[in-house]
């Protein structure tokens, strides 16, 4: 079989800051995950598993509609959907974090029975945003953060292998691939630029060091995000592709 | 120093205005050859037609100045991009086939030296 959009995933590096002040980058962290969709609008969350025997403890953190960081751990209940009811409502969504791993997937969605935010695939146990808590100050202000896109395929190479930036609505990102493959790169905090990467906009496809990714390889991505002085509150997310040819 | 990358100029972004435009002369060429041709011999024109004028429904509703991901381009910028300095400043670009601009910055290498000792 050829190496299918579902083989190539994002990951997260081992070391995801939620302040200025600690590092960030390293190797794979190959059971926290970065896709998510944001809520839409304000809302309340659920999450449930399609397996019953999943009833370990979620926890879910987002900020809340008055610029609070709210989070509420809960068991879940199988295949019955439990609602963060303490949580209350969010808006927007910044982690899940599964005590361990399930046995299923877990969706966590807008509740009830609404859009999904994200899912945690077996063996996976948790999902966050980039850039977690950060603000504008009052001069410019640029951080870095590393994440990972991995070709999961059993035995294809994926040749041609690129990166790029495909949506970033609020204009404020660049992206740089890591200067090789599988490269466990930290920085001291993330307002620390990381050492010989080239950040390009969304104008530029870059391609993988080496120009191909090996089944299991990944390569590291650092997210450069420039808010100016004082810059307005944004909510946003960006999308980055990894692309390429297999036979 | 190269670093092993290789850089592909994405192309201009586009607006809603100018695929709007775009998909209007299509379907005006189109129209042309469906009429241009034997009734009995129109099927795929008529067709594609219609595919285009469902495409033109949906762009209705969109603002023209709304953006629509990149118009393309494929030109190596490997080497304009290399040749920007590794100093932390942001450059501009500009793509010498299609005219896309941005930018691009190269941190400052690591000072710690990797070679085998």
């Amino acid at each position: 079989m050829p190496i299918a959009a579902s083989d190539l995933k994002a990951y997260q590096a081992a070391n995801m800051p939620e302040a200025d002040t600690t590092t960030t980058g390293g190797a794979i962290a190959a059971t926290g995950l970065v896709e998510f969709t944001d809520v839409a609008a304000n809302d309340d969350l659920e999450a449930l598993s399609d397996n019953a025997a999943d009833t370990m403890n979620l926890t879910l953190t987002g900020r809340n509609a008055a610029g609070a960081i709210v989070s509420e751990t809960k068991a879940l209940t199988g295949t019955t959907a439990a609602i963060f009811s303490t949580l209350g409502i969010i808006e927007r969504f910044l982690k899940g974090v599964l005590a361990s791993a399930a046995a299923g997937t877990i969706t966590i969605r807008r509740s009830v029975a609404g859009a999904t935010v994200a899912t945690i695939a077996p063996g996976k146990t948790s999902v966050r945003r980039l850039f977690y808590d950060s603000a504008s100050e009052a001069g410019s202000t640029t951080r870095y953060e590393k994440a990972f896109m991995k070709n999961e395929h059993a035995t294809l190479t994926l040749t041609n292998a690129a990166l790029k930036l495909t949506a970033d609505p609020a204009a404020t990102i660049r992206i740089g691939a890591a200067p090789a493959v599988d490269d466990s790169a930290t920085v001291t905090n993330r307002k620390t630029a990381p050492a010989s990467v080239t950040f390009v906009d969304d104008g530029v496809s870059q391609g993988v060091p080496g120009g191909s990714l090996a089944a299991g390889a990944a390569i590291g991505v650092w997210a450069e995000m420039v808010r100016g002085a004082g810059a307005a509150a944004i909510k946003n997310t960006f999308t980055v592709e990894l692309s390429g040819t297999t036979t | 120093m190269s670093n092993g990358i290789k850089y592909t100029c994405q192309g201009p972004r586009q607006s809603v205005q100018q695929v709007r435009e775009d998909l209007g002369a299509r379907i005006t060429a189109l129209q042309d050859k469906r009429d241009a041709t034997d009734k009995a011999a129109r099927g795929p024109v008529t067709a594609k037609l219609a595919e285009l004028a469902k495409e033109q429904k949906a762009l209705a509703r969109r603002a023209d100045d709304e953006l629509l991901g990149r118009r393309g381009c494929g030109q190596d910028l490997t080497a304009l991009i290399e040749a920007i300095p590794d100093d932390g400043e942001v450059y501009d670009y500009r793509c010498p086939k299609c005219g896309n601009t941005g930018t691009a910055r190269k941190t400052v290498p690591s000072t710690l030296d990797t070679r085998p000792s």
